[in-house]
């Protein structure tokens, strides 16, 4: 392999800098701290909560052994994001190599990834997406280099990671039978073995995720979807899932019309199917199966084709074929896009899990005699993998929202639920968590103004759309006895 | 759909509608931009040149949407 150009190094440099600066400092938000929660089980104890969640349980695994090894800080939650994000790039750079793209095309991909938010956040997330992405790749490049021990490997890897390794294996697998059928020594069985192992190797997980289909059908993370839906999908993965205002139009306008043109190009001299197939083909299948089957699109599984998308269009727009004035102009209308998408990240990674750090400001005088009570698992999750205060939920009658932890993985984690009354009669304080979601019910949203009503104090209030919305508190049995 | 809170599946509704436009009319610039290729020489340069002020104001615009965002 050519040795790496200085640019190229100076881009693994900086994607180490922003991915390593501030890992330590955000609170965990509400899926990283799930997976705490999560990780602190024994071994058989998270197998069962996994099981009644959404994921296979390789990442909880991963985590399992590495806050026992190094501790529960935050950054040890993201440490192995990190280091797959670091391994993912090289991969990109590699598989870039491979397909014989321009020097310029290939520092432009790794500039992208480099200084890319969505990238940046998902190296600081306690969960599997840059490790799936990471994956994605190494099945690739085994097709590519015909390693079929690793296309073994990270193919079963990944279907025990993410349920989107499926929608990927089928997608790689094509890939992969074809180009064994070009070769003059096609080895079409040593590829349908790599990948009948991996599923082999995958097959106790699959009455679990039987299970787990039938729970998530209309999970809030799933939406119900249009075509402006699919796009934005793509858009969101490849510059920023928090955009607001104008660029949440924008973002997605140039992701198209840069598509358009990739692919016209790609067409007009028949090159780069790969990445065309590996960027476009899972997104398609996702598509299909959304409409046949039940709504699975989701924005963050489209990870592992970032790469392909990036190297394609980096191609296309900043490729030795385009004039020095195209790539200028392609560069002036990406550039605004891809910062507007690390501030608008970096915003929302600065709040991460701030809930928490609220929570524990306002109930700070906490006595012995006390209880938290969480209007919902949102703040429950948060707050539980943040202290060790006694925490309960609150029995309502409102149905749970959609979207909630099942009723196996609440009692795998020890989640108890209480009326308020009850709280009221058993503990002197009563702490109320008020919390609002995408999948709030109306119900609930009532049922919590008219609690709120009778609470004695109103300790801290706000008007988000989204996570805590505020903390009451209610006297319990030492009033009654007055 | 009757347990989401309203006020959210209504934004996200109208987000996707918002960028289903921008996209067509994202695809429709592409294709006059592919088409140019076939046209006569003489049109290509002020097509061209139109293009490169039309992505020099797109980009004004963009990085002054990104400060007001950013702000």
């Amino acid at each position: 392999m050519k040795r790496p150009s200085l640019s190229v190094a100076i881009l693994f440099e900086i994607a180490l800098i922003l991915r390593v600066w501030q890992i330590w400092t955000a609170q965990l938000w509400y899926d990283e701290a799930f997976t705490l929660l999560v990780a602190r089980l024994s071994l058989p104890d998270l197998i069962t909560a996994t099981a009644g969640d959404v994921h296979p349980p390789l990442w909880y695994l991963i985590e399992w052994i590495m806050i026992r090894v190094l501790g529960q800080d935050v950054w040890v939650l993201r440490l192995p994001s990190l280091i797959a994000s670091m391994w993912g790039m090289y991969l990109t750079y590699r598989l870039g190599q491979r397909l014989n793209l321009s020097h310029s095309a290939l520092v432009a991909a790794l500039g992208f990834m480099a200084i890319n938010g969505v990238q940046i956040w998902y190296a600081q997330e306690g969960r599997m997406y840059a490790l799936l992405q990471a994956l994605v790749l190494v099945q690739v490049l085994s097709v590519l280099e015909r390693r079929w021990s690793w296309l073994f490997l990270s193919t079963a890897a990944a279907l025990w990671l993410h349920n989107y390794a499926l929608i990927y294996m089928a997608v790689i697998g094509l890939f992969a039978m074809e180009n064994e059928w070009r070769q003059p020594d096609r080895k079409i069985k040593r590829v349908i073995l790599a990948m009948a192992g991996a599923v082999a190797l995958w097959l106790p997980w699959v009455v679990a995720l039987y299970l787990q289909m039938s729970q998530v059908a209309a999970g809030y993370w799933i939406q119900d979807f249009r075509l402006g839906t699919v796009i934005y999908c793509l858009s969101a993965i490849l510059w920023s899932f928090v955009m607001d205002g104008p660029m949440e139009s924008i973002a997605p306008m140039v992701t198209i019309g840069a598509l358009s043109l990739a692919l016209v190009r790609a067409w007009q001299r028949r090159e780069h199917g790969v990445l065309i197939w590996i960027g476009l083909a899972p997104l398609i299948l996702v598509v299909i199966a959304s409409i046949i089957w039940r709504p699975i699109l989701l924005y963050r599984g489209l990870i592992g084709s970032v790469p392909a998308l990036v190297l394609l269009l980096a191609e296309t727009l900043a490729g030795q074929r385009q004039s020095a004035v195209n790539r200028w102009i392609a560069g002036v209308i990406v550039l605004p896009i891809m910062l507007a998408g690390m501030i608008t990240i970096q915003g929302a990674y600065v709040k991460k899990g701030h809930d928490a750090l609220l929570i524990q400001q306002y109930v700070s005088d906490f006595g012995p005699e006390d209880v938290i009570i969480h209007f919902n698992d949102g703040s429950w999750v948060i707050f539980r993998a943040f202290s060790d205060l006694p925490q309960l939920e609150l029995e309502t009658d409102c149905p749970d929202p959609v979207g909630s932890l099942s009723q196996v993985t609440r009692g795998t984690l020890g989640v108890e639920r209480i009326t308020l009354d009850d709280a009221r009669r058993k503990y002197r304080h009563v702490y109320l968590l008020g919390g609002v979601g995408s999948t709030g019910s109306l119900c609930e949203q009532d049922n919590m103004a008219r609690l709120v009503d009778t609470a004695d104090d109103e300790l801290y209030r706000n008007n988000a759309r989204y996570g805590l919305t505020g903390i009451w508190r209610f006297e319990g049995y030492a009033k009654s006895k007055r | 759909m009757s347990t989401f809170y309203y006020l959210w599946v209504e934004r996200l509704a109208q987000r996707d509608m918002y960028i289903e436009q921008m996209a067509f009319l994202a695809v429709a610039i592409v294709a006059v931009w592919c088409a140019v290729d076939v046209w006569p020489p003489s049109w290509q340069v002020w097509i061209k040149a139109a293009y490169r002020v039309g992505g020099l104001v797109l980009f004004a615009l963009t990085v002054a949407v990104a400060i007001r965002a950013a702000l």
